[in-house]
């Protein structure tokens, strides 16, 4: 056992760390207090109810809004304030899935996800299509899906490219928003293993949010419920059954009463 | 209590100011923007070609029938004495130092405005625009700056392309329909044509050119509410874009044509 004076090395900041975030459009505000940790390697699932304020956390995180009030975090260093390229470079070691996909229309498959190798890295584009075709093959999507345009894609395979997009230029914190919505429920899970399978085989941290409670169970080391706009309650993914929070309950098991703001 | 009919009206000049700041601002970023690597010259090649090379056709023919029309119009409102140098004169004053540039750029404004418009605004609510930031490209480097360059660049030589054809249209009526000499009417056209004249239409083509390029920019880029706020992106683009490109026209023509 250490001796009591002897200094144990400081732990390293969390990778993503949003305090006391407040955030209002007009008369509706949709933060009011909300507190985030995300630490070196866990999957953090935040679950919410339709307009509980978990996109407008997401992007508020990746600098595609300022909070009114409160503090982002990004390994320790406050980046709330940071415009233009200091915002975007500050994120650099972010990859992000969207709800749709938010594939790029103009460029086929291997350009969309060779697009930050190639303007975030600098690669050549030869080679940053065959690592584009390699990621393609990661998350299970054939070579010869390369030479095809997004609309050419079903809902599935276009969140699988989404993915590969994101996790191509490795980085060190993957988010995801809303990433089975749209798909079946056999999709929807396809899609869950893929993603909780590439979180943990390049060890990277994860932030998702969500409202399907099976996607959460499977990806999510962790969990925490937003309701009206702050935390309520978090814990383990396993104990989102045994929470002994009404509103957690209420929404794992699908109820429709309105449980009491906690 | 009895002022409350005020109030709309308060709102509307708020929101119009409101509006017009985020504008500028937009302008001055986008400016900004042109002058600091790094530049994606692909997608200002690619803008180039179609703002410019598939606007050819329309502003051709555009500019072929409006010549053709000036000259009919001119010889029908004139007395026939020297009616052949007169027709001349005025169709070749008239389309480079006004029709040329204001028609070619109302014609461009209908396709590249709204077609610009329509592209970010569609990529703003599918999250395209926010993907870009996430992947660490700077929206108006990759999708401003290319636009406002070609539009900006390739606006004069689409003007000079309108020039030649509505002066040819003007020709092909003197000559086939009205009888004129050729020599004399080339001649006329050769004696009254100046560069000032040119160079003024190709001035205001710029301008124009510009002002599509940034109203229909903006108009997608700030575009909101799925596909009905695409479509009004794209009305309003080229509603604008018009107006500003005939007011401007007023304020450079005033201003260039000064004695």
């Amino acid at each position: 056992m250490a001796h009591p004076d002897e200094k144990t090395p400081a732990a390293p900041p969390p990778k993503i760390e949003a305090r006391e975030l407040y955030k209002s459009f007009g008369e509706n505000h949709v933060l009011r207090g909300m507190d985030i940790k995300l630490h070196a390697g866990e999957s953090l699932v935040v679950l919410g109810g339709s307009g509980s304020g978990k996109s407008v956390m997401i992007k508020c995180v990746l600098g595609l809004m300022t909070p009114d009030v409160g503090q982002i975090l990004i390994n320790g260093k406050d980046v709330t304030h940071r415009r233009g390229r200091a915002a975007l470079e500050a994120r650099a070691s972010f990859g992000m899935l969207f709800q749709h996909g938010a594939l790029f229309d103009s460029l086929r498959i291997w350009e969309n996800v060779a697009f930050g190798l190639v303007h975030a890295k600098g690669m050549k584009r030869p080679a940053a299509r065959e690592k584009a075709i390699a990621t393609l093959k990661d998350v299970g999507l054939d070579a010869s899906t390369a030479d095809l345009w997004p609309p050419e894609l079903s809902g599935g395979m276009q969140k699988r490219a989404a993915l590969a997009r994101a996790i191509a230029p490795s980085p060190d914190v993957l988010l995801f928003d809303e990433p089975t919505t749209g798909l079946d429920p056999i999709t929807a899970a396809v899609i869950s293993r893929l993603i909780i399978g590439t979180v943990k085989r390049l060890g990277v941290s994860a932030l998702s949010i969500t409202h399907d409670m099976a996607c959460a169970k499977t990806i999510g080391d962790r969990a925490a419920m937003i309701q009206n706009g702050r935390i309520v309650w978090s814990g383990r993914g396993a104990d989102l059954d045994k929470s002994g929070n009404a509103y957690v309950d209420q929404f794992v098991h699908g109820r429709a009463e309105r449980a009491a703001a906690q | 209590m009895g002022f409350n009919f005020l109030l709309p009206i308060g709102q509307t000049v708020l929101q119009a100011m409101e509006g017009a700041g985020r504008f500028a601002l937009f302008t001055v970023q986008a400016i900004s923007h042109i002058a600091r690597p790094p530049f994606f010259w692909g997608l200002f090649w690619d803008q180039t070609v179609r703002i410019g090379y598939f606007s050819l056709p329309v502003v051709a023919l555009t500019s072929f029938f409006t010549g053709a029309v000036f000259a009919l119009q001119i010889h029908s409102g004139s007395d026939s004495f020297n009616s052949e140098t007169v027709i001349a004169t005025i169709v070749a004053l008239g389309m480079t130092r006004e029709l040329g540039p204001v028609l070619t750029g109302l014609m461009v404004s209908g396709r590249a405005s709204a077609a610009i418009a329509a592209e970010l605004g569609s990529m703003r609510v599918t999250e395209q625009i926010d993907a870009l930031k996430t992947l660490t490209t700077d929206p108006f480097k990759y999708l401003i700056v290319p636009r406002l360059l070609a539009a900006t660049l390739t606006m004069p030589l689409l003007v000079l392309v309108s020039d030649a054809l509505g002066i040819m249209g003007g020709f092909l009526v003197g000559t086939e329909a009205l009888g004129f000499s050729a020599g004399t009417y080339l001649r006329a056209t050769a004696d009254y044509l100046t560069l000032d004249s040119i160079t003024s239409g190709l001035i205001k083509a710029a301008v124009f050119g510009f002002i599509i390029a940034i109203i229909g920019c903006f108009q997608g880029f700030t575009s909101k509410g799925g596909a009905q706020g695409v479509g009004r992106a794209a009305t309003n683009a080229v509603v604008i874009s018009s107006i500003l490109i005939l007011a401007s026209n007023y304020v450079m023509t005033s201003i260039l044509f000064a004695n």
